[in-house]
């Protein structure tokens, strides 16, 4: 080698070119390593998270029942139901005392026990939803009147809570809602092989209740569901429209870039102003109705815009000019370019905004709450101007209550609501997929 | 000994174009044409006619406004934000700036091929009848397939892409998507095709078969051509002009242009001697 | 571009042999304008020269337009070139069989000189290896120019042994001096014929095989 060469190569195998070569190695190690550190942080974390509320609400999915040699007897429901219609037995069977089939059940089982007070601790053990569940029985077959049969009904909550062994034993006895003697019944149920727990399909199919163990999430999903729907029927296409008027009509002055000034600040706006909007426009100044998913919707939808119309300028800035260039050389129109060209292309940065968006809208108290959707509503709302409450209201609602039997149901309620925003998400991911192909 | 005689000027080809340039009116026409970027001066004065069925191509270095001054024909400067068009562009002897003149309709006879091929992010066959879809010339059906083979046919892609017409256009190589945007503007059957450095981004087997295609479809077509390869220029064109700081200096019979320039700043240009 | 370029190529070749065609055909009138003490034939051949020359400047302008538009490279720029050098010896053809015929012009007296036979032979010659040259080029085939080369030396052998007899024969026919005077002028006219022949060979050679063969026996080639 000749001597510059030669001087080249030895700068590259000197011992400083090593001990520097050997830092930057440390250096890029350390780096992938803080990487990974702080991946692992954000899943250890939402791994908690999911455990902890998984946990504490998978309870609520299952139920303890008894099982009962219920009667039906004659003197308390009365004759000649086989040969009414539907609705008019119905009516009758609306006047009927249930609760006195359920003593007489428990009675079979417990003949020792005698005194009203006696007797209306042992009743205590079954839940008051047996009621439904007897009456839907007689409504159903009217010919089970006068025999007898072995039903399974639903356990009160407080039993519930012993099976499941969230009440202590240990604890003396005036600290706990079950007195000894009560435990001493549902011990010998559970002996007798006349306690079992089963899926709780009330939780899923239910609105709220008083009684823990017949409190049903379902009246906040649909609830949930129809404010989103309003939602996104409002927020999505007036977002998407401003976001291309903004970007491909509008002239770039002074005014248009105050209009983007505020729109970026709309979008960090704490979301409780939004429930404040919401009260003094569409409450009190339109008069509509309380309480309603329309409501709801649309203060969300107005929390909501910003949010889109930021996702959507920037997913319509990012389709090449080039595309618009070659649309327009060919005569297409400026509608034509946005309609056939811009749009496809930019929809999903479009949906991904939109999914940021109703996530976010379907996780958001404070502004219903402002609307009153905080109200309890027991029944399931059936259109848009029912009275309805929304999940994360619902959780609030739990999570509020005094009763024990609600705790399981706030985490329950709490994996409903993540469900929910799950397949939400998943739907507008294969839409966005969908669309994404086409490139 | 030997005693010359008159002779016609060049190769028969050239007499006959040049006598069908001296008799027909040429299909456009600029008219002292002057663009501005703001305050930049980009075209200074510039009148330049675009003759039918000849390629026109515009020589002359970087920045010297060749292709800002091509794309007023089909007014694709009004889109730039600043920029400022004066004098006169006719097409058969209309004003294309006069005020009640359709731009859509423009540029539906006017077509334009750019630099780096653009094909939409549609299939093959989609791309070449969204032109004829817009301005309505054909619904889909068999109307439209005899329009889109016919546009591939012209455009030389037909035998190449015939069985892959439902394939997304991005999936052609540089030079067939090139080929692919000029069959996309001859789909909507334009009179004039304006050609912005159509060869600059692609290797010199692809740059071979669109100068063929481009000698080829000047039997149709009115073509101009930018391009910063002089010799593509002279193999292709009929007529050149060479533009300089924003100005025409010269435009005439390209072989003369190119055996014996006039203008010593065109002299200096074509021999390489700056830009 | 090759479908532009392949035509003009052509046509250029076409020109080129039509000029050959002519070359050949304006030889042969002049040399039977001698042969047969032709004058009215011998003044054609001025006509067919001008037409000739139109040719050459036909060539002229079409190989500088195909340089200067199309670039061309390699086998295609050689013959580009070729056609154009070719011509040039084709022109000079011309000239010289002018030469020839303003000799058959001044022949006026009918008197034969004794060397005529062997001057016959060299003209049949000379035209021979013009039309092989002009094939070889026509057929683009070297070997066939080689043998264009091989003959250059006879001709000149032949050129040689007619000037020396002719000018033995001076001393002895006074008389007849014009005449032998006119032969050794068409036998020179007829080596320079030959030696261009030569010439178009050696162009023959280049354009096929990318050699120049040209003044072969001073470079030893």
């Amino acid at each position: 080698m000749s001597d510059p060469e030669q001087r080249q190569s030895d700068r590259w195998s000197s011992p400083e070119m090593q001990a520097r070569l050997r830092r930057r190695h440390r250096a890029e190690r350390r780096f992938a390593v803080y990487g990974i550190l702080a991946i692992g942080l954000a899943v250890a974390t939402l791994g908690a998270l999911l455990v902890s509320v998984v946990s504490r609400g998978s309870s609520a999915f299952y139920r303890a029942e008894i099982a009962l040699d219920v009667t039906f007897d004659p003197d308390v429901l009365g004759t000649g139901l086989a040969e009414m219609t539907r609705t008019e037995r119905d009516d009758t069977l609306r006047r009927v005392d249930y609760t006195a089939l359920v003593r007489h059940a428990l009675q079979k089982q417990f003949p020792e026990v005698e005194g009203r007070r006696d007797l209306r601790a042992l009743q205590s053990l079954v839940s008051g939803g047996a009621r439904g569940v007897l009456a839907a029985l007689v409504s159903e077959s009217p010919d089970l009147v006068g025999k007898t049969k072995t039903l399974w009904l639903p356990a009160d909550d407080e039993t519930d809570l012993l099976l499941k062994g969230e009440i202590s034993r240990d604890a003396a006895e005036s600290e706990r809602r079950l007195t000894d003697q009560e435990i001493r019944w549902i011990d010998a149920l559970a002996a007798d092989g006349r306690v079992r727990t089963a899926i709780n399909w009330v939780f899923l199919t239910a609105g709220d209740s008083r009684e823990p163990e017949q409190a049903g999430i379902w009246g906040a999903v649909v609830g949930s569901f129809l404010t989103l729907l309003v939602t996104l029927a409002v927020s999505f296409p007036l977002g998407v429209f401003a976001a291309v008027y903004l970007e491909e009509f509008a002239p770039h002055n002074r005014w248009t870039d105050f209009i983007e000034v505020n729109i970026n600040n709309l979008a960090a706006v704490p979301s409780i102003v939004f429930g404040l909007l919401g009260l003094a426009v569409f409450l009190n100044a339109m008069n509509l109705p309380r309480s309603a998913p329309l409501v709801g919707g649309l203060t969300l939808a107005l929390m909501t815009l910003p949010t889109i119309i930021i996702a959507g300028r920037s997913a319509i800035q990012a389709v090449p000019p080039s595309i618009r260039e070659a649309a327009r050389g060919l005569g297409a129109s400026p509608l034509q370019v946005v309609a056939h060209h811009v749009l496809p292309l930019a929809l999903p940065g479009i949906l991904t905004g939109t999914i940021i968006g109703m996530a976010r809208a379907l996780g958001e108290t404070a502004p219903l709450l402002m609307i009153g959707m905080v109200a309890f509503i027991v029944d399931v709302p059936g259109g848009l101007t029912d009275a309805a409450t929304a999940l994360p209201v619902q959780v609030y609602l739990w999570a509020d209550s005094p009763e024990r039997g609600f705790v399981e149901k706030v985490s329950g309620a709490i994996m409903v609501l993540l469900t929910f925003l799950l397949v939400m998400n998943a739907g507008a991911i294969l839409m966005r997929q969908k669309f994404e192909k086409r490139w | 000994m030997a005693m010359s005689a008159d002779l016609p000027a060049g190769s028969e080809a050239a007499a006959t174009d040049d006598s069908t340039a001296k008799t027909t009116p040429p299909k456009m026409q600029a008219v002292g044409v002057n663009v501005f970027y703001g305050d930049v001066h980009a075209v200074i004065d510039v009148d330049l006619p675009i003759l039918k069925d000849h390629v026109t191509a515009l020589i002359g270095p970087s920045g010297c406004g060749k292709s800002t001054f091509l794309r007023c024909f089909n007014r694709m400067n009004d889109t730039i934000v600043g920029c400022r068009v004066t004098g006169e562009i006719t097409l058969d002897g209309i004003d294309i700036y006069a005020g009640d003149l359709d731009v859509v309709q423009l540029r539906a006879r006017v077509g334009m091929v750019f630099q780096k091929p653009n094909p939409f992010p549609k299939s093959v066959y989609e791309n070449v009848a969204y032109g004829p879809r817009i301005h309505g010339i054909a619904g889909s059906g068999s109307d439209m397939d005899e329009i889109v083979e016919q546009s591939l046919e012209r455009a030389g892609l037909w035998e190449e892409v015939k069985d892959r017409l439902q394939e997304p256009a991005t999936s052609l190589s540089g030079g067939q998507q090139q080929r692919l945007c000029i069959a996309r503007a001859i789909a909507v059957d334009p009179e004039v095709i304006l050609m912005d450095e159509p060869c600059s981004a692609l290797d010199p087997i692809a740059t071979a078969r669109i100068e063929e295609l481009i000698y080829e479809l000047r039997g149709r077509y009115a073509i101009a051509i930018v391009t910063h390869n002089m010799q593509q220029a002279a193999r292709v064109s009929q007529r050149t002009a060479f533009f300089h700081l924003g100005e025409l200096v010269e435009y005439g019979l390209t072989e003369e242009i190119f055996t014996n320039p006039k203008n010593d700043r065109t002299r200096d240009y074509i021999t390489g001697r700056f830009g | 571009m090759s479908r532009v370029f392949d035509p003009i190529l052509t046509d250029l070749r076409e020109t080129l042999l039509r000029m050959a065609s002519r070359a050949e055909a304006i030889l042969e009138k002049s040399l039977r304008s001698v042969w047969d003490r032709d004058v009215q034939l011998a003044r054609q051949v001025a006509q067919d020269d001008l037409e000739i020359d139109r040719l050459d400047i036909e060539v002229d302008d079409k190989v500088l337009k195909a340089l200067a538009l199309q670039a061309p490279v390699a086998g295609d720029l050689r013959e580009v070139v070729a056609i154009k050098m070719i011509a040039n010896d084709l022109e000079r053809i011309g000239d010289l069989a002018r030469n020839i015929a303003k000799s058959g012009e001044r022949q006026t007296s009918g008197a034969r000189v004794p060397v005529d036979d062997r001057l016959t032979t060299m003209a049949r010659n000379t035209q021979q290896v013009l039309r092989m040259a002009i094939d070889a080029f026509s057929e683009g085939d070297p070997d066939a120019a080689r043998a264009v080369l091989a003959r250059d030396d006879e001709i000149d052998a032949e050129e040689d042994g007619i000037i020396n007899a002719a000018m033995r024969m001076l001393p002895e026919k006074p008389d007849l001096a014009s005449e032998t005077v006119d032969v050794i002028l068409i036998a020179k006219n007829l080596e320079r014929v030959a030696d261009h022949a030569t010439n178009i060979a050696e162009d023959v050679i280049l354009i096929s095989e990318a050699r120049n063969v040209k003044h072969a026996a001073k470079f030893g080639r």
